[in-house]
């Protein structure tokens, strides 16, 4: 990882056209600012994951599939749940 | 009564009345703004989020107290002022609290896995959903699915 020091006010340029600047520090917290072009997508990085892993969910899986996967989940759970009804002997 | 035809599901006949309501859509479907929850008995305990605008594009969902039965998290005042949940301490443990679930993604090579990073609320009572970004939580996105011995019960 690149690793810069940085006083409130300075700056760094990604790619000749993408600024990240250091706006203020309270305690824990910094807040940034970012100048890029419209085109590129500037988000928190927990926002990012959500947003790809929901793009995964919905694109991956099918109700054969999910169907295969309940059953092998409720065949465990008789095995492994003294709770669960057992099938008759 | 309105019909959807769901890929997964076939027909789902709903009411009007069912309709869950996402203001802020979910990310990366910021579009859609209705969904269904959609729970056949057949797929129990997983349950079905399926949008109304475009009922290709389903979340398979489940109770993340099934998966984490110690979840917990809390919603801050600027993402609770964002979603229209309450700010504070989750799940809510008095009866009526909104239901608390994990977007399961299904692969068909490698194990599933849950997002218990990014948890849907869901309050039946408003008709409000929403998907919550966790700020600096220990949970993962990609969290292995198991399910704890344990396949139904309260949440």
């Amino acid at each position: 990882m690149l690793v810069f020091r940085r006083k409130i006010g300075e700056s760094v340029i990604l790619d000749g056209q993408i600024e990240v600047q250091l706006l203020e520090i309270t305690g824990s917290r910094v807040k940034l600012g970012f100048t890029a072009p419209q085109a590129i997508p500037i988000v928190r990085k927990e926002l990012y994951l959500t947003q790809v892993q929901n793009q995964q969910a919905v694109a991956r899986g099918t109700a054969d599939s999910l169907k295969r996967m309940v059953s092998e989940m409720r065949a465990q759970v008789t095995l492994t749940d003294p709770g669960a009804s057992a099938p008759a002997k | 009564m309105p019909v959807l035809a769901s890929p997964d599901l076939g027909q789902i006949h709903f009411l009007e009345k069912d309709v869950i309501s996402f203001p802020e859509g979910v990310p990366a479907f910021e579009h859609l703004h209705t969904f269904l929850l959609v729970q056949p008995d057949e797929f129990a305990p997983f349950m079905f989020l399926v949008s109304t605008d475009s009922p290709a594009t389903r979340f398979i969902c489940l109770p993340i107290c099934l998966i984490e039965p110690d979840y917990h998290f809390e919603l801050d005042r600027e993402e609770g002022a964002r979603t229209g949940f309450e700010a504070g301490a989750y799940p809510v443990a008095a009866p009526g609290g909104p239901l608390v679930l994990a977007v399961t993604t299904i692969q068909e090579t490698a194990p599933a896995t849950v997002n218990l990073a990014s948890p849907i609320l869901v309050d039946a009572e408003r008709r409000l959903g929403a998907q919550l970004i966790l700020s600096g939580t220990a949970y993962s996105h990609v969290a292995p699915l198991k399910t704890r011995g344990r396949l139904e019960g309260a949440c």
